[in-house]
């Protein structure tokens, strides 16, 4: 068979299904071969059966449907096949990395775990010096979260439309899958649609997960996919809040009562504003990024149990403040999982992975108008009711 | 009648088509088009997996590590070779059994069915 028999029509197919694949040339040239390989074998034997070839032609063409909707599918799972070598690829890396870790981890790991109980992991989050960004695995992730993306999916399963939002939007995930069987989700069958343009990667996966009736968390910067069942049985995170730099800045105020029972006026008459909720979205996997800490730093309510002990006194305003200001009903006192309390001038505090990046923001903020005022003039810094 | 038997052949097939894609290439390495007619074979017809449907399958297969492709131009033409992986024959033997299971139960539920009259099926009372 000579090498030019070709019936333009495969050529126009091809050459439209060539424009439509978002891949590099080496594999769009290889799929197009295949395909193009395939119509040809197609249309032979149909000659071959009799069939006249401009019949033959059209017939093998109509057997590969659209060729947008071809391009679609192929594109998506070149870009997983990518990223599953670039996987075996920096496997070795990732070993070496993570030992070195541990190691270093074993070294500075001389605190036990201020919980015992349910958590399921302590971190030590230094406020006195916040590592750099690059260093913050989740800030990394909120990044790669916040990319905009144009998702174009029909019908593909759970799995696989998480594994190519995974490679296009380069973020990591993990599936909870215990808690996903209970809740009889089938990660290959459940088919999901998605076709937006220029929508955050956050949002891209939020919907995602939704038609599943699944969730996420994040945990060192990892994608967490859970249902919201298993989102509350693991969403406790404690984490260790050196805050001596703030305590130590309030140490001018009088020492007032030690109990929380009553709203510390002291601190919270400086403090101006209503209790900030507007920025913050409660719901599961419904929050933005960015996190919403905005409006005023809410000055009184009362703490409850967690200062049953009477703490300092600006550490206890400290709290209040904390409790708050970042998602007010999801503490103890509202009925909610979070815990704070106080050890040596350190906050311990058990929250969910999104609240305490707001809870650090927070202590970021408070620690720059601390700076700021120290810096200026003698005043108390939280006087002027900064935001 | 036929109609509807093909229907519903179809949809069974949506179900198992991956299965069926892994057990052609038991046997030994084939190429697309090879396969495609390997499952109308296999299944006496019922089953029609279109080009469309199967090219992205297979690329999906070997994205998800259950099949692995090369190409190969030793028969005269140059052509794309799907092969399994052990991971794929793994899950082969694996979901095959699991379909075994599913089809023994659902036949427990069915032989009762079959076995009655043909008239008790003709209308409502």
């Amino acid at each position: 068979m000579s090498e030019n028999w070709t019936p333009e029509e495969f050529d126009e197919f091809l050459r439209t299904l060539t424009r439509l694949l978002r891949l590099g040339t080496r594999q769009r040239q290889a799929i197009v071969e295949e395909l193009q390989s395939h119509l040809e074998a197609r249309y032979e034997d149909l000659v071959n059966e009799g069939v006249e070839p401009r019949e033959a032609a059209s017939r093998a063409l109509a057997e590969f449907g659209d060729a947008a909707a071809l391009a679609a599918e192929l594109s998506t799972w070149s870009h997983l096949k990518r990223r599953r070598r670039l996987m075996r690829w920096t496997t070795g890396t990732l070993v070496g990395t993570l030992m070195l870790a541990l190691a270093v981890v074993g070294l500075w790991q001389d605190r036990p775990s201020p919980w015992g109980g349910s958590p399921v992991m302590a971190q030590q989050e230094s406020a006195k010096s916040p590592a750099p960004q690059a260093d913050d695995p989740d800030e990394a992730l909120w990044r790669s979260l916040e990319k905009r993306l144009d998702i174009e999916m029909q019908d593909l399963a759970i799995d696989d439309a998480l594994a190519y939002l995974s490679d296009v939007a380069g973020i990591q995930y993990y599936y909870e899958r215990r808690a996903i069987e209970n809740a009889g989700v089938d990660l290959e069958t459940c088919k999901v649609s998605l076709n937006l343009k220029n929508i955050p990667a956050e949002m891209a996966l939020r919907l995602i997960l939704e038609q599943a009736e699944l969730v996420y968390s994040i945990e060192n910067g990892v994608v967490i996919v859970t249902t919201p069942e298993g989102l509350r049985e693991r969403a406790l995170v404690v984490r260790v809040y050196r805050v001596d730099d703030l305590v130590e800045a309030r140490r001018r105020d009088p020492p007032a009562m030690s109990s929380g029972e009553e709203p510390a006026g002291g601190a919270g008459a400086g403090l101006s504003g209503p209790v900030a909720q507007g920025g913050m979205s409660g719901g599961l996997g419904g929050y933005g990024p960015g996190g919403g800490f905005g409006g005023g730093m809410g000055g009184s309510g009362m703490l409850g149990t967690a200062l049953q002990s009477g703490p300092p006194y600006d550490i206890e305003a400290l709290m209040n403040v904390v409790v708050n200001t970042v998602a007010p009903e999801s503490w103890d006192v509202m009925d909610g999982e979070g815990r704070i309390c106080e050890f040596r001038g350190a906050l311990v505090i058990a929250q969910s992975v999104r609240n305490h990046r707001q809870i650090r923001q927070l202590l970021e903020e408070l620690r720059k108008a601390t700076q700021e005022a120290t810096a200026g003039n003698d005043e108390d810094p939280f006087a002027s009711g900064k935001e | 009648m036929a109609e509807g038997t093909d229907r519903t052949a179809g949809e069974w097939a949506r179900g198992s088509l991956d299965l069926m894609v892994l057990s052609t290439l038991a046997e030994g390495p084939q190429y697309g088009y090879r396969i495609q007619e390997a499952l109308v074979k296999a299944s006496g017809g019922a089953v029609s997996v279109k080009a469309g449907t199967l090219y992205p399958l297979l690329h999906r297969l070997e994205a998800q590590g259950w099949v692995k492709s090369r190409w190969d131009d030793s028969t005269g033409r140059k052509r794309k070779w799907y092969r399994l992986t052990p991971a794929g024959r793994r899950r082969l033997v694996q979901q095959a059994e699991a379909w075994r299971d599913y089809a023994e139960r659902l036949w427990q539920m069915l032989a009762p069915i079959l076995k009655q009259a043909p008239d008790a099926w003709e209308g409502p009372p």
